[in-house]
């Protein structure tokens, strides 16, 4: 579904990522475990073309998508949900959700999608009129996962979805994946949280200073003891 | 709806030939300050390019009339397409270049002033400082009696009524579309909307571009009811004046600038002071009015008249 090809990135003269080379088959959950600053933020960026490649390829959905403008790749179903749940804070709930079906053609008819979201959230239907700035993190999250949904997406990447809230809701935002996991949906996860991640997602990679460092299934990793003692604290 | 239609009925009230002059001069600037709303509140981009829209398309529909021989309407058609020409210009370097906020004004107040300079001193076809005087009246068709020039103050009265309400419907128009959504979008957060498949470069262009159009509109009726064009059309004191119409009308409502732009043309004429003091008088309000009403006048009435909203 979505493939990095020997993916070189720079902010000025800094060298982020280093010949990131990671692929994510369509119906998969990957996640992307690094600490602060490992660049995993700058990856879903650059997928999503909001960072220039310095060289290498990026390929979605079997097309090259390396020199493709942002909105071009949002259209064809490439879809970011932004790190430190970021919402329109000034629109409603409803209003929020609707920007995200904002570049679909059929962008009139999207009580479907409405309804869907709503459903996965009953606390943003509770909220649709409220405006998004007045919730809290933890709703604004879930308001940003589903305004990603709208999109009606073919892949979803996800950043840091859980970072600073509370463990309650961080467990109702990993139902709410799972239950995209069980409907198929191809989501690759950026997280710091390395044991909540690969609880989640099927395989992972580990970046460390833009390199990839580690790669294989969720088993594996959890078994290697370079996680257990980097990562996962035992 | 019942605003327009009170004003459309005020001329039988009002007799007076000075307060009509007055209320033209406050609808052709309201066209400017509602134009600049959309630029400026709705988008969020701090334009300083406005008065030079206005002023570039005043000598532009003249020079059109007297170089090439065009009739008034035509000219005002050929100035608004040439503001959209330098318009794509000046939004395709900036937003190309995301300039933002102060970057954005500066840059388009140094494009302002480049025009502005270039007026003022290209003598044999501008007439420099002195500006020109407007002595053609453009030509209407009225009904039952034909085509008729455009004079005497009730006429234009009209004429800029139309020309407001067209203004407003536009902006009404764009806003509450999924543009105007955009154009919110990327006033809010304009790296969240490029990250939803905003096309952000391509709507602060629509919004400077049709913003800019229609303030050139206004400049080609602005100088021929004034009867004169001078450089001073494009200066910073008439950006400046355009941005106070805005802050004192309210950004919040298409039609809120219009009530900046009233008051501002209105108060002069009200209070009677020498120049210098009046000038304080004027900048007093105006400092005053956004220290207490920061969302302008229609804000603040709006905020009076409705509910406290269910949280901030």
């Amino acid at each position: 579904m979505i493939e990095f090809d020997h993916v070189n990135v720079h902010y000025g003269k800094n060298h982020v990522l280093h010949d990131l080379t990671a692929k994510i088959e369509a119906g998969e959950v990957v996640a992307l475990i690094g600490a602060n600053a490992a660049g995993k933020t700058t990856a879903l960026r650059t997928a999503l073309g909001l960072k220039n490649l310095s060289s290498g390829s990026l390929r979605f959905a079997g097309e090259d998508v390396s020199s493709l403008s942002t909105h071009e790749r949002v259209e064809r179903g490439l879809i970011l949900v932004p790190e430190g749940r970021q919402v329109f804070v000034k629109f409603t709930v409803t209003e929020n959700l609707l920007m995200g079906a904002y570049h679909r053609k059929d962008r009139n008819k999207v009580q479907v999608e409405l309804d869907y979201v709503y459903d996965l959230f009953p606390r943003l239907l509770e909220r649709k009129s409220q405006k998004a700035g007045s919730m809290s993190g933890g709703e604004q999250q879930m308001l940003a996962i589903g305004r990603g949904l709208m999109a009606k997406p073919k892949c979803l990447l996800l950043d840091e979805p859980t970072m600073g809230l509370a463990p309650i809701i961080v467990q109702e935002i990993l139902t709410i994946l799972g239950k995209l996991a069980a409907n198929g949906m191809t989501i690759l996860l950026a997280e710091q949280n390395a044991s909540m991640a690969l609880d989640c997602a099927s395989r992972a990679y580990v970046i460390e200073s833009g390199h990839i460092s580690l790669e294989g299934s969720s088993e594996s990793l959890r078994e290697s003891a370079t996680i257990k003692s980097l990562y996962l604290g035992h | 709806m019942l605003a327009a239609l009170a004003l459309a009925l005020l001329p039988l009230l009002i007799k007076s030939d000075f307060a009509l002059t007055i209320l033209v001069f406050s609808f052709l600037l309201g066209m400017l300050a509602v134009s600049f709303n959309l630029i400026f509140g709705y988008t969020g981009q701090l334009s300083m390019f406005h008065a030079a829209a206005f002023g570039i398309s005043a000598y532009a529909t003249h020079l059109s009339m007297s170089l090439l021989g065009t009739s008034f309407w035509i000219g005002l058609v050929l100035a608004a397409l040439l503001v959209l020409f330098l318009s794509v210009i000046v939004g395709t370097i900036c937003f190309r270049f995301r300039l933002k906020e102060f970057y954005f004004a500066v840059v388009t107040l140094a494009f302002s002033e480049m025009a502005r300079l270039i007026i003022l001193n290209w003598n044999s076809v501008t007439n420099g400082t002195l500006g020109i005087i407007l002595q053609e009246k453009p030509r209407i068709w009225l009904p039952g009696q034909g085509i008729v020039k455009l004079d005497g103050t009730l006429m234009w009265y009209y004429v800029s009524l139309i020309g407001l309400a067209l203004t407003l419907l536009v902006c009404w128009r764009l806003v509450n579309s999924w543009m105007g959504r955009s154009f919110a979008a990327i006033r809010l957060n304009d790296e969240l909307g490029d990250t939803l498949g905003i096309n952000v470069f391509r709507y602060k262009l629509a919004a400077f571009s049709v913003g800019n159009m229609i303030a050139a509109i206004a400049g080609g009726l602005y100088s021929f009811f004034l009867g004169s064009i001078e450089p001073g059309f494009l200066s910073i004191d008439q950006s400046l004046a355009i941005v106070a119409m805005v802050l004192l009308g309210g950004r919040g409502a298409v039609a809120a600038p219009f009530i900046g732009a009233l008051v501002l043309t209105t108060l002069p004429h009200v209070i009677h002071l020498g120049a210098e003091l009046r000038t304080i008088v004027y900048g007093s309000i105006l400092i005053f009015t956004i220290l207490v009403m920061p969302q302008g006048i229609y804000g603040s009435i709006a905020a009076l008249t409705r509910r406290p909203p269910h949280a901030i």
